[in-house]
């Protein structure tokens, strides 16, 4: 009682709403669930669920380098969840994230194996081309959908295979294949171009502090500036926004810019940090994990960054299991898809927020 | 026959509470902690027009929504022809016979009005192709019935405001529901349409159909209502013959003081007079209908310039010209001697225009935003609510707040999505946003639809302030009334040309200006046309 009454006077001082608090709360129980649900698969797979559950949780942190690789996954992933959410949050449902990781891949490698010079030039020029590239292709079907009001959804999707059967061209037919290698591959990086680590003992590079920046900035950009809200607008009712004296073309421009800069961001900092050269002869599926993220957060960039998170951590965690017995790592992409299911639904907490509220609501009214 | 005396009083109360609808200590909570509804008791009898009203944000469409059931009651029951019922979606409702017009639109923006109207009850051809042909012969015949004078094959998206209340009217009386919902049927609707309706209605009543009633114009809710129901702030205040009410009372009990509708003793003068707005020959042509013609007219400071006309005779083309919203006419406009006819609504705007658009729900708001991004659209760039590329939000929320306190809008705060308002309340917002401008030149087209008669009050002062401030109206509205106390001078437009001009407030009459606007009477073109231009 006296902890209730104790918490109740904390919230009242820190003037946290209701609202926060749900969402909160929201956090927690979605975490709960996704334990709990890879518990559940985990019964249906192995022979020592508990175990292997047990595994899972603890494997990540026990060794540093576990930990690293765990941030190592959440970073590609993050970034394109990040680019996706600015298109979504604008009520763009556009796909093009996961063909942008390749062809900024391949444009990446493409100046990541010319030797340019040492300093931080060399990397400086990988991630710019990469994200140079990525923008004009965004701001494409950018121009697209603002101009002729295309359907997003299929021309990302046909565009996706598109630039993947470009970017293969290009791997092999203009001098990046590297001859001495049987299968397709670019030539190797250079030196230069590659990414410090900055945490000993782990791979994790400047990609790590990139990406926090990043979500940063798309964070203060949608809720703190002017740009940010004509933005939100524009997504919401550009009709209204048309009305209001905001340029909607423009808005749409501009979201399309930066979602494929960040994506070129993503791609190029993950290629100079992790790989020796480019070998990706199938689109990385890294685009896709970003998008799921981007739902599972409600395309809010702190969201993604947890979701992401999570999600490498379980991945992580199974990695190891699979190491030592027969269960296979695939089981995260079920929690995954599952997780992805129940939150776009979206309907599995209302419930209960309405019945608490209704309490709450008759309490006030008639005390 | 002998019957014993309690086989009479049986039948007797049997008659008397001959309920086709009960309402049982309904309660309902919305999702965000907001009670719309308390204890709410009442009884629909057969045959019946019962009205309810109450202030924005009384509740009154939360309980209709819930009989037709697209709102649950958190607690409460509904009897309906004397059993419990519960409807968990608005098809088991209509199932049921009970038919509804909702406040905000729910129609489809790419049908036409005949798919609307016949959509869920088509005329089939060999049971299963949907009979297009005699869906417009039916509906083409309903709207002539009615005198809507509506194309039936025209879309949905290409219709004013007025137009969809009608195909929403039509679609419900199309089914011929038992129980017929009409939540603010009229707030857009001229008198003489408002008229038509409810010599259907009365006929659909003589037929044993019972009508809910919705409406902030309370003449029309004592002329047409058998009872009356008042609710406020949630809870029913009490149900009352409506020939035991005086209009008086009805808005004492509503608003919880007098009403005064006549504001010529707030008109000041204003010493300067200028044109503000300057309206050249403008016209507009669609699928070679000729639907404004030349057009021309001037707005002075200082003074509110209403545009009366039935509904579909160019005037919410003509707005839509001035503001930009559609840019395929042709002539010119200025503000304030600036020409603007080729310059961005942004531009437009900078140059001290400010416009209430006819549809809240389409141009006036972004639905899924708050309160708070839905208040400074026009304003944000405000040089005191930015610093850099920064908002500045602590600014920013008093504005809103200091706005919401202003026009009382409705609201748990200022957080809130815009949607989960009331009608009347959305369109507060718009008028304090518009009006937060502080424009040169404010086009406002019925700006207090929807908006209940304490807080239109307030709004007809603050226009009027506008124009003591020197500002110019434009005022659009289907309600005459509000054009005859609030304007300096009154244009009538009659397919597409400005059919008459009145310059004498004292003279303005009702049934004079009603022969202009249904294109009996007009003025030669030396009189009325040319006059109208000069300053
Ligand atoms: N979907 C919703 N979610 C949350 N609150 C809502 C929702 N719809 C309505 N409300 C709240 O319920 C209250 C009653 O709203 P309602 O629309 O029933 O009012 P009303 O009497 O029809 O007013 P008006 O005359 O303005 O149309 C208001 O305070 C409103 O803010
Ligand atoms: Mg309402």
């Amino acid at each position: 009682m006296c902890i209730v009454s104790r918490f109740k006077a904390l919230k009242e001082q820190l003037s946290i709403t209701n609202e926060f608090v749900f969402k909160i709360v929201k956090i927690l129980i979605s975490i709960l669930i996704a334990l709990g649900i890879t518990f559940i698969v985990l019964a249906l797979v192995s022979d020592h669920p508990l175990e292997n559950f047990i595994t899972i949780l603890t494997a990540p942190v026990k060794k540093l380098r576990y930990f690293g690789n765990v941030i190592e996954m959440m970073i590609p992933v993050a970034f394109a969840g990040l680019s996706a959410a600015l298109l979504f949050k604008m009520g763009v449902f556009n796909l093009f994230v996961e063909g942008l990781y390749y062809i900024c891949g391949v444009a990446c490698a493409a100046v990541a194996i010319q030797q340019i010079g040492g300093g931080a030039l060399h990397p400086l020029l990988c991630i710019l081309a990469a994200c140079l590239l990525g923008s004009v292709l965004m701001g494409g079907t950018g121009f697209l959908k603002a101009k002729y009001n295309t359907n997003e959804v299929v021309s990302t999707l046909m565009l996706n295979s598109i630039v993947l059967g470009v970017g293969l061209f290009c791997l092999k037919r203009t001098g990046l294949q590297d001859e001495e290698f049987a299968a397709i591959a670019s030539k190797v990086f250079q030196d230069s171009a590659k990414l410090n680590v900055i945490f000993g003992g782990t791979r994790i590079t400047i990609s790590f502090i990139f990406l926090i920046l990043t979500a940063i900035f798309v964070y203060v950009l949608m809720y703190r500036t002017k740009l940010g809200y004509s933005i939100r607008i524009t997504g919401i009712n550009s009709k209204f926004a048309h009305y209001s004296g905001i340029n909607v073309f423009a808005m749409y421009m501009i979201v399309h810019l930066i979602s494929g800069c960040i994506a070129g961001l993503g791609v190029s900092t993950e290629l100079l940090s992790l790989y020796d050269r480019f070998q990706w002869t199938n689109l990385p599926g890294l685009g896709w994990d970003g998008i799921l993220m981007a739902t599972l957060a409600d395309n809010h960039p702190v969201g993604i960054l947890i979701a992401s998170f999570g999600i490498a951590y379980l991945k992580k965690g199974a990695e190891v299991v699979s190491l030592t017995t027969n269960v296979p790592v695939e089981i995260i992409s079920i929690v995954q898809a599952i997780l992805v299911l129940l939150v776009s639904s979206q309907r599995f907490l209302v419930r209960f927020r309405e019945k608490k509220l209704l309490k709450e609501g008759m309490k006030h009214e008639l005390g | 026959m002998h019957f014993p005396p309690e086989y009479k009083q049986r039948k007797e109360r049997r008659l008397l509470g001959d309920y086709i609808l009960e309402l049982n200590q309904i309660d309902k909570v919305y999702g965000n902690g907001v009670v719309a509804n308390r204890d709410i008791n009442i009884s629909f009898r057969k045959g019946e027009i019962h009205s309810i009203v109450g202030e924005n944000g009384a509740g009154k469409s939360t309980l209709m929504k819930i009989i037709f059931g697209i709102e649950q009651p958190s607690s409460g029951t509904m009897k309906y022809k004397g059993r419990e019922v519960r409807f968990s979606g608005s098809q088991e409702a209509i199932n049921a016979g009970i038919g509804m017009v909702h406040q905000h639109f729910m129609l489809i923006p790419s049908y036409t009005v005949a798919d609307s109207i016949i959509l869920g009850n088509e005329p089939r051809k060999m049971k299963i192709f949907t009979d297009y042909k005699t869906a417009v012969k039916r509906t083409q015949e309903l709207s002539d019935q009615y005198q809507f004078d509506i194309d039936v094959t025209k879309k949905i998206s290409e219709l004013s405001v007025g137009e969809k209340q009608k195909v929403e009217i039509l679609k419900t009386l199309y089914r011929n529901a038992e129980i017929i919902i009409l939540d603010e049927p009229t707030s857009v609707l001229t008198p003489q349409e408002t008229e038509l309706l409810f010599q259907q209605l009365t006929h659909f009543k003589e037929t044993g159909h019972t009508i809910l009633f919705i409406s902030h114009k309370l003449n029309e809710v004592k002329r047409i209502s058998d009872r009356v129901t008042i609710m406020r702030n949630g809870v029913d205040k009490g149900t009352y013959d409506a020939d035991k009410i005086s209009l008086d009372e009805m808005a004492r009990l509503i608003v919880g003081r007098e009403v005064v509708e006549d504001y010529s003793h707030l008109r000041k003068e204003v010493s300067e007079k200028k044109n503000i707005l300057e309206v050249k020959d403008i016209s507009l042509e669609q699928n070679g209908v000729q639907i404004l013609d030349k057009v021309s007219f001037a707005v002075k400071s200082g003074e509110i310039l209403g545009i009366a006309g039935v509904q579909g005779n160019g005037q919410s083309e003509l707005v839509r010209c001035i503001t930009g919203l559609i840019d395929y006419g042709t002539g010119t406009t200025a503000v304030d001697g600036k020409d603007i006819t080729y310059l961005n609504i942004y531009d437009k705007r900078k140059s001290g225009l400010a416009y209430i658009p006819e549809d809240r729900m389409e141009d006036g708001t972004a639905g899924a935003a708050s309160i708070t991004d839905n208040m400074i659209s026009t304003f944000y760039e405000r040089e005191d609510l930015n610093k850099g590329p920064f908002l500045l939000l602590n600014n920013v929320q008093n504005e809103v707040e200091m706005l919401i306190d202003k026009f009382s809008v409705k609201t748990k705060n200022a957080k809130q999505r815009i949607d989960s308002l009331s009608g009347g309340n959305i369109q507060k917002v718009v008028v304090a946003r518009e009006y937060r401008t502080e424009p040169k030149c404010l086009i406002a087209e019925q700006p207090v639809h929807g908006i209940d008669i304490g807080s239109a009050e307030f709004i007809h002062t603050q226009l009027i302030e506008l124009r003591n401030q020197g500002a110019g109206i434009l005022l659009v509205s289907a309600d005459i009334n509000e054009v005859i106390n609030l304007c300096d001078r009154i244009l009538v437009m009659y397919e597409g040309k400005i059919a008459g001009c009145f310059d004498d407030p004292s003279k303005f009459d009702e049934k004079e200006l009603g022969l202009y606007m249904l294109g009996v009477k007009k003025q030669e073109e030396e009189q009325g046309g040319v006059h109208c231009e000069q300053v």
